[in-house]
C-alpha cells in the first residue's frame, strides 16, 4: 500500500473509532453478549478485502503488513468483534486449503464476514506450545472423523464452522479439519472470557470433519496471529496513552492538574516510549514475516516479549494513573487492561518468550 | 525437588517455633506467647470456620453480608474481634503485635475479610472522640456486627487529595442539612450507617473545616448507587446526599475535628494495610498452580525462570514481613517511625500485585474465563481451570486497586519524601 493510500485507510479507521466506538458506545456494547457485532459493517467498508492476494497468483492471507492498521484500530477502539475469526489464523488455514473450490468458498466467507471461522488448536497441557496433539482424525469412506478435546476456543458461537488441528490416526501427521458448528458428536462447554468474548471447551466424539490442509501451516498461522496480536497491543497502548494524557490534563489534585507533577510526566513518557519502540519492532517483524526472511522464529519471540512487556506496563500504569476510575466499566482503560491480559493468554507472556529465547 | 506451596510454608514457618526471637521477646513483654497464640488462631480457623464458609474460602469465592457477619460474630465470641479496644469498652488492650498476628493468620486461612469500617475505624474513633451516649448507642452494634458501617470519605473531586472534599453540612435547628456526593464507598449497599467527613466551615486551611457525622443511610435524601467495576462484582458505590437531615447528636467530637479523626484511623491501621497474610496465601496459590499448570506438557514449576521469579517474590515477602513485624514492635514500644505506614502501604500493595501478576500468567494459558456468577458458585472445565480460578482472577483485578485506595502509592511516596528528605 503506498503512503497516501495508507493514510486514507488509517483516517477511515480513526473515523470509525470516533463514530462507532466512542467510550460510551463501547460500554453499551460490552453489556451485550458477543455476537458478530459490527463485523458485517466492517466487511461492507471493504477492510477484509485486504486478505486477498495483491497479484493474481498470490494466495490470500499472504501479507500480514497490510492488516496491521486494522488491528491497531481494533486495539485502540477496544473492539469486541471476533476479528481474529475473520483475519487471524483461520484466514491463513482457509487460504491454504488444498481443494480449490472449498478454499475459495472459505476465503470469500471470511472477506464478506458471512462465515467467520473459529480456531481450535490448543489442548489442556499445551500452554503456548503445540507439542503433543491428542485429537485424532480417522479417515473413512465419507471423509474424516475426529475424537479429542480442545480448550480455549474463542467465539465459536459467532462462527459458521470450526477449524480443528488434529493428528492422523495412522500417519501421526498433523492436519487441519473443518467441523460444522453444530456437528453431531460435538459437545461445547461455553464460558465468557475476561474481556467478554466467547470461550469454549470442545469435546469431539466421532465428529464428521473435512480435511483442509497439512498441519505444517500451524507455525505460520500462529505467528500470523501473534503479529496481529502485537498490532492490537500497539493500538491499545496508543489509546491508553492518549486517554491517560487527557485524564492527567483534566484531573486536578492539590489545586493543579495532575500533569503538572514531573514524576507523572516521566511515567507517561515511559509509556510513550514503549508504544513507539513496540510499533517499530512490529513493522520490521511483520515485513520480515511477509518476506519470509531468515531468523524469523527468533524475531517473533523478540516481538512477543516486547509487546507483552510493553502492553502490560502501559495498561497497568494507565489504570493506576486513572485512580479508581481506571477500574470502572465506563472508562476505556479498564477494557484495555482486560484485553491486555487476554492477549498474553492468547499469544504468550513475556516470561514464556524470554525463556524460549534464552534456551534457543 | 520442586518448591511446592507446602514446602514454602514449612520453610517460612521454621516448623513449630514459628516466630523470630525479637517477636517472641516483644510478645512476652506484652504477656503473651506469640507462637502459641498463632497456633491457637490456626486451630480456630481450622476447626471453627463454618463448612460453607470454609468451602468458599478454599475456592477464593466472594462472601455475602450474612456470611461475613456470621464469621465476625464467631470471632467476637472468642473475644478477638475487639481485643485491640480498651478493656473499658469490651476489649483486651491488645497492642499492634498481637493484632497483627491475628490478622495475618486469619488472612492466611482465607477467612472472610473483616470489614474494618466498624470494628477498626468507627469503633476506635468513638472510643477516642465520641460522647458517652454515642459510645453506648453504637459500640454494641459494632461488637456484635448488627450494624454494618460504611466509610464516607472519598468524593468525585477528592480521593487521595481528601482535603478538597466538598460535601457540605449546614447547621439548622436540631442538626445539620447535608448535601454532596461520596464515592468508592465499599459495601455501602449492605450498610446501615455511614461515618462521613463533611465540610462544616470554609476555612483558610482546607483541613480545618472538616467534621465527622454519623449518617443513617435510611434517611430521606440518601441514594446508594452501584459503581460498575471491571471485575463485574458489586462492591463499591456512589452515595448521594440530597438535603439529608442529620441530628446534632450525630456529630462526633466537635466541629473541625474530622481531619484529626481521619488521621487517627490511618495511623492506627497502618500495619493491617500490609496484608501480609494475603500475600502468603497468594504465594501458596502460585506454587500450587505452577505444579499443576503445564506448558509444553511439563509443569511450569519445573521451569528455572519460574522458580527464579518465585524466589524473588519470596525474598520480597520475607523483607516485607520482617518490616511489618519490626514496625508493630516499634509502635507498641511507642517508637513511631513516620515513614512506616506509607512504606507498608506501598510495599504491601506492590507485593500483592506482583504475586497476582505471576498467578494470572499461569491462569491465562487456559483462556481466562471469567463471569461474576462464577465467584458465587461452581464452574469447572479445561478453559476454566478449576473452581477456584475465577476467584483468583477477581483477586488479580482487585489487586490493581490496592495501590490506589486509602491514599495512592504516589501520595504515599510524597509523604515519605516529606518525612525523609524534609522537602
Amino acid at each position: 500500500m503506498d503512503t497516501d493510500l495508507l493514510r486514507l485507510f488509517e483516517d477511515s479507521l480513526a473515523r470509525f473509532n470516533r463514530e462507532r466506538y466512542s467510550p460510551a458506545q463501547l460500554v453499551a456494547r460490552s453489556r451485550e453478549t458477543t455476537g458478530t457485532g459490527l463485523l458485517s459493517e466492517m466487511a461492507d467498508m471493504g477492510w477484509f478485502e485486504l486478505l486477498r492476494g495483491e497479484a493474481d497468483d498470490e494466495p490470500a492471507a499472504s501479507s500480514v503488513v497490510r492488516l496491521l492498521p486494522v488491528f491497531r484500530a481494533a486495539g485502540e477502539g477496544a473492539w469486541r468483534e471476533p476479528l481474529a475469526c475473520v483475519l487471524g489464523a483461520p484466514a491463513v488455514i482457509a487460504a491454504r486449503t488444498d481443494a480449490t473450490a472449498q478454499r475459495e468458498s472459505l476465503v470469500e466467507g471470511l472477506i464478506s464476514a458471512s462465515a467467520p471461522l473459529a480456531y481450535a488448536a490448543r489442548e489442556a497441557d499445551d500452554g503456548w506450545h503445540r507439542i503433543g496433539i491428542t485429537t485424532v482424525a480417522r479417515g473413512d469412506a465419507g471423509g474424516h472423523v475426529l475424537d479429542g478435546h480442545k480448550i480455549a476456543v474463542m467465539d465459536v458461537a459467532s462462527c459458521a464452522a470450526i477449524i480443528v488441528l488434529a493428528v492422523d490416526a495412522q500417519t501421526r501427521r498433523p492436519g487441519y479439519f473443518l467441523v460444522a458448528r453444530d456437528a453431531a458428536g460435538l459437545e461445547r462447554g461455553d464460558a465468557s472470557s475476561i474481556d467478554g468474548h466467547g470461550l469454549s471447551d470442545l469435546k469431539l466424539t466421532g465428529v464428521r470433519a473435512e480435511y483442509l490442509c497439512a498441519g505444517d501451516h500451524a507455525a505460520r498461522a500462529e505467528a500470523w496471529d501473534a503479529i496481529l496480536g502485537a498490532a492490537e497491543a500497539v493500538g491499545i497502548m496508543r489509546g491508553a496513552n492518549r486517554d491517560t494524557s487527557a485524564y492527567l490534563r483534566e484531573r486536578r489534585q492539590f489545586g493543579r492538574p495532575l500533569l503538572d507533577f514531573q514524576v507523572l510526566q516521566h511515567r507517561l513518557v515511559e509509556m510513550h516510549l514503549l508504544e513507539r519502540e513496540t510499533d517499530a519492532l512490529l513493522e520490521s517483524t511483520a515485513e520480515a514475516f511477509d518476506a519470509n526472511a531468515p531468523g524469523l522464529e527468533r524475531r517473533l519471540l523478540v516481538l512477543r516479549a516486547q509487546a507483552s512487556r510493553a502492553l502490560r506496563q502501559v495498561t497497568r500504569e494507565a489504570v493506576q494513573m486513572h485512580g479508581g476510575m481506571g477500574v470502572t466499566q465506563e472508562t476505556r482503560v479498564s477494557h484495555y487492561y482486560r484485553r491486555a491480559l487476554m492477549l498474553d493468554g492468547l499469544h504468550g507472556s513475556e516470561e514464556a518468550a524470554l525463556e524460549r529465547l534464552a534456551a534457543a | 525437588m520442586g518448591a511446592s506451596g507446602l514446602e514454602i510454608d514449612d520453610r517460612l514457618d521454621h516448623g513449630e517455633k514459628i516466630d523470630d526471637p525479637a517477636v517472641e521477646r516483644a510478645a512476652a513483654a506484652a504477656s503473651f506467647d506469640a507462637s502459641a497464640f498463632r497456633q491457637e488462631v490456626r486451630r480456630f480457623c481450622r476447626e471453627c470456620m463454618p463448612a460453607d464458609i470454609a468451602a468458599m474460602a478454599s475456592k477464593n469465592q466472594y462472601f455475602d453480608r450474612e456470611q461475613r457477619v456470621r464469621w465476625q460474630r464467631l470471632l467476637a465470641d472468642t473475644g478477638w474481634f475487639t481485643a485491640h479496644w480498651p478493656r473499658a469498652h469490651g476489649g483486651q488492650d491488645w497492642g499492634h503485635l498481637q493484632r497483627l498476628i491475628l490478622i495475618e493468620e486469619l488472612e492466611r486461612a482465607g477467612t472472610p475479610w473483616i470489614a474494618h469500617f466498624g470494628v477498626s475505624f468507627i469503633g476506635p474513633v468513638l472510643i477516642e472522640f465520641g460522647s458517652p451516649e454515642q459510645q453506648q448507642h453504637y459500640l454494641p452494634g459494632v461488637i456484635n456486627s448488627d450494624t454494618w458501617w460504611a466509610q464516607g470519605f472519598s468524593e468525585p473531586g477528592a480521593g487521595s487529595d481528601l482535603g478538597s472534599l466538598a460535601t457540605r453540612a449546614v447547621r439548622e435547628a436540631g442538626g445539620y442539612r447535608v448535601n454532596g456526593q461520596k464515592t468508592w464507598t465499599t459495601m455501602a449497599q449492605w450498610a446501615d450507617m455511614m461515618f462521613c467527613l463533611v465540610r462544616t466551615e470554609q476555612t483558610q486551611r482546607r483541613s480545618d473545616g472538616i467534621s465527622m457525622l454519623l449518617i443513617d443511610l435510611k434517611s430521606p435524601g440518601v441514594t446508594v448507587r452501584p459503581i460498575e467495576t471491571y471485575d463485574a462484582c458489586h462492591h463499591v458505590n456512589e452515595v448521594f446526599l440530597e438535603d439529608v437531615f442529620v441530628p446534632a447528636e450525630n456529630l462526633v467530637g466537635t466541629e473541625g475535628q474530622g481531619w484529626a479523626m481521619a488521621r487517627f484511623i490511618v495511623e492506627r491501621e497502618r500495619l493491617l494495610v500490609t496484608e501480609i497474610g494475603r500475600a502468603h496465601r497468594f504465594l501458596h496459590e502460585l506454587h500450587a498452580l505452577a505444579a499443576k499448570v503445564c506448558d509444553g506438557g511439563k509443569p511450569v514449576s519445573q521451569s528455572p525462570s519460574f522458580r527464579r521469579r518465585a524466589a524473588q517474590l519470596e525474598v520480597r515477602y520475607q523483607a516485607l514481613r520482617a518490616t511489618v513485624y519490626a514496625a508493630a514492635i516499634a509502635a507498641d514500644e511507642g517508637r513511631h517511625h513516620p515513614v512506616d505506614p506509607s512504606l507498608l502501604k506501598i510495599r504491601g500493595s506492590e507485593l500483592q500485585q506482583e504475586i497476582l501478576d505471576a498467578v494470572i500468567e499461569l491462569i491465562e494459558r487456559s483462556g481466562l474465563a471469567y463471569q461474576s456468577t462464577a465467584l458465587f458458585g461452581d464452574i469447572d472445565g479445561g478453559s476454566r481451570g478449576g473452581a477456584h480460578i475465577p476467584g483468583l482472577i477477581f483477586d488479580h483485578l482487585h489487586s490493581r486497586l490496592t495501590s490506589i485506595y486509602g491514599g495512592s502509592n504516589e501520595i504515599q511516596r510524597g509523604i515519605i519524601a516529606k518525612a525523609l528528605l524534609q522537602v
